[in-house]
């Protein structure tokens, strides 16, 4: 049987993803603000015989694109042809949405119209009348509540129906605009322009001047010159009658859409409003706004650190218990060492963290439901704007905290490039979950009473040396305006117990997996190289791994660490930051031995100095090779230098000045 | 006058200066010239919420001097 290609598409936040992950069974990453998805994420399901391959598109307002998330979803849609497209729609703000729905249609897709949030529709004593819409759209809608998967079924029913349909639906414009289609057709059909895109919907863009499409079409016509010529003259009629032929289009698009709704509709969103208004009157408030926020920032990074200490000390004891347990029943003396030293010493120092990380990815993930994200956007921009950015470059910071992975991914909902290229490649300097381990190691060996202040520093001189840098790129390489900044902010939403939880344990999972596998795997082989050549005293400066490490230490002389262990354990943390307190464990001898051996290599002074070297390198692997995706290699490699660089010296910095007063 | 300079209110878009992409990008989220919107928070220094239909938008001060309104009521 033949595989029926799905696409989801609609205005950002309206749902997409819920009703992928409803469709696929699925779980991902859901949020309550702009640009939750930036690319698009695939999946199937079967339903009577058939398999629906799903995708999942970043959300965009219009087929005419800004920014890159929105290319993604433009070139999929018109250049794949999807079997089915899925239009989803905000119930609560159907003219807005309908506007995207009327550009499909120009598109020529296979259409099934999908209003959300029914629910919130119903609470606000509004009707939609699901009927008349599909019959005035001449397209099947269903209603659906995405989060409780409601009208699932019947879209299922609907998708199924349409993709063996013959005939598609389309939106008949004024005759006027209609004359100018059929020109600018006319003149695609002169120049004899081969495009698996439909002709009507080039000529609509062609009307608005969409750039990028404009390109494309010239670039395949033999007279390029004889065409703009052509097009022009279209273009110079339109504007002779109306002020700009884009706005002329948007017009008419909204006419029909204001016809349709006349008779759908009934109510106003006036409910839901209010309460949206009184929550913005507070955590946008014009002096109160970054109080707030940094209150918030602070309540968060109290709770991870002190509260989720607790756990972390409970499971620290347990590691202990269990590694004493290894040493005392299992016989073979090798086995023992490798799996209390190995396995317990290098796994377990990183995972009695997991209670920290969770705790930070629920709160996160609380504050991406309830809609605060774009509100911290927009209460930072004034401030993202004195360094040369806009307040969008303030999401993927938030979300750095987390991981940078998804951070830096993020950076696609920024407009201007030069903006998403500064912003991806400082967000390694956000210290992610992964360095947690490593801050609070330290923090509790040699600093046990000012543990908070110690490690609230390393957040605090991570995002200032991240604003200067910012400042420095923009008025050196960078020169620019900041990226105009406009952006939804989206209904307070009060987040599912359920739903968050599952995002915290989905992202806390990975970092477990990433510490059962990866970080399993490093210590292997680190325990093997700290038992090598065979008659060393395990991890002595003899074996194979101090070897190493003393090649390698006399760099970090006058950063206060020149021992063998911290270099191999920052070596080891390219691959990922929790391996290098993973190492110092494997080397120690357990996790409960890790305070010891930190005391014999560091003094308070050195050991904050490791703390700043390890906080501002490269964070993993893993977000080199998005960095690459997002903005090529050339920055990629720019990048690590200005990151190992500014790791080196501000650390050897610090402790030189730090010995002459300590 | 400027969008940046409403005190909160009802307006009527006039015209909207500036770029194509910039202009686009308002009346692909609904902001178009003729528009009524109503300004919700207003920081001639800042950016400013305005609310259009049921979509509520966060408008840096770069954009927001672009945008041309007139008191409507």
């Amino acid at each position: 049987m033949r595989e029926i290609k799905v696409a989801l598409a609609g205005n950002p936040n309206v749902g997409k993803t819920a009703i992928f992950n409803c469709l696929t069974g699925m779980k991902q990453h859901v949020g309550n603000w702009p640009g939750v998805t930036v690319e698009k994420k695939e999946g199937s399901y079967v339903y009577n015989g058939f398999t629906f391959s799903v995708t999942d598109l970043p959300g965009i307002y219009s087929l005419s694109t800004v920014s890159m998330d929105e290319r993604i979803a433009r070139r999929f849609l018109a250049e794949e042809k999807p079997d089915v497209v899925v239009a989803i729609i905000d119930g609560m703000n159907l003219e807005r949405n309908l506007y995207l729905v009327s550009e499909l249609l120009d598109l020529g897709v296979n259409l099934v119209l999908t209003v959300n949030f029914m629910d919130e529709v119903e609470k606000n004593n509004m009707k939609i009348d699901i009927q008349k819409l599909s019959k005035s759209l001449d397209v099947p809608v269903v209603g659906t509540v995405a989060i409780k998967g409601h009208g699932i079924q019947k879209l299922k029913d609907e998708v199924l129906n349409i993709a063996q349909a013959k005939t598609i639906p389309m939106i008949k414009y004024s005759d006027e605009l209609e004359r100018y289609i059929q020109r600018v057709e006319g003149i695609l059909k002169l120049f004899n322009v081969k495009s698996n895109t439909n002709s009507r919907f080039l000529a609509l863009k062609l009307i608005e001047e969409d750039p990028e499409i404009f390109e494309q079409i010239k670039s395949k016509v033999s007279d390029a010159k004889r065409f703009s010529q052509l097009l022009n003259e279209v273009l110079s009629d339109i504007e002779q009658k109306h002020e700009d032929s884009s706005v002329f289009v948007g017009d008419e698009k909204f006419k029909f859409i204001k016809k349709i709704l006349r008779n759908t509709v009934e109510g106003s969103g006036k409910k839901s409003e209010t309460f949206t208004n009184t929550m913005d009157k507070i955590f946008t408030h014009r002096i109160w706004g970054l109080p707030i926020l940094f209150g918030i920032m602070y309540a968060v990074f109290q709770l991870t650190f002190a509260f989720g200490g607790i756990f972390a000390d409970w499971l620290d004891s347990g590691m202990g218990l269990l590694s004493d347990w290894i040493q005392n029943t299992v016989p073979n003396a090798t086995l023992a060492s490798f799996l209390a030293d190995g396995v317990i010493g290098g796994v377990g120092s990183v995972l009695v963290f997991v209670p920290n990380i969770f705790i930070l990815f629920l709160l996160i993930a609380i504050l991406e439901n309830i809609g605060y994200m774009a509100r911290a956007a927009f209460v930072m921009d004034k401030v993202m704007n004195s360094i040369g950015l806009s307040g969008k470059s303030f999401i993927p910071m938030i979300l750095g905290f987390g991981c940078n992975v998804p951070a830096i991914m993020s950076t696609r909902t920024i407009e201007k490039e030069d903006d998403r290229i500064i912003t991806a490649i400082l967000n390694p300097l956000i210290p992610c979950s992964a360095r947690i381990p490593i801050f609070l190691a330290f923090a509790g060996t040699f600093f046990p009473s000012h543990q908070g202040l110690i490690v609230f520093s390393m957040y605090i001189i991570a995002i200032t040396l991240m604003v200067v840098l910012a400042k420095v790129l923009k008025s050196t390489i960078f020169k620019g305006e900041p990226a105009p900044f406009v952006m939804e902010l989206p209904p307070y939403r009060v987040p599912g117990f359920l739903q968050v939880n599952t995002e915290a344990w989905k992202r806390t999972s990975l970092f477990v997996k990433k510490a059962g596998t990866f970080i399993f795997a490093a210590v292997i082989i680190i325990w093997l190289l700290a038992s090598l050549p065979a008659g060393v005293d395990y991890a002595s400066k003899d074996s194979y791994i101090g070897l190493m490490g003393r090649a390698i230490a006399p760099i970090f002389e006058f950063n206060g660490f020149g021992n063998w262990q911290s270099s191999v354990a920052l070596m080891f943390g390219f691959l990922a930051k929790e391996v290098v307190v993973g190492t110092l464990g494997a080397l120690a001898g357990g996790a409960e031995n890790l305070g010891n051996l930190l005391s014999t290599l560091f003094t308070p002074l050195s050991a904050y100095s490791f703390m700043l070297f390890s906080l501002l390198y490269v964070p993993c692997v893993a977000s080199l090779g998005v960095l690459v995706r997002e903005v090529g290699m050339k920055w990629t490699i720019f990048s690590v230098i200005l990151l190992v660089s500014l790791a080196y010296f501000v650390s050897m910095a610090f402790y030189l000045v730090g010995s002459i007063f300590v | 006058m400027p969008l940046s300079f409403a005190n909160p209110g009802i307006y009527k878009v006039k015209s909207i200066n500036g770029g194509r992409t910039v202009s686009k990008r308002l009346t692909d989220m609904g902001l178009r010239i003729g528009s009524v919107l109503q300004v919700v928070s207003s920081d001639s220094f800042g950016p400013i919420i305005v609310q259009i239909n049921s979509t509520r938008l966060a408008l840096g001060k770069g954009i927001a001097r672009k945008i041309i309104v007139e008191g409507a009521g």
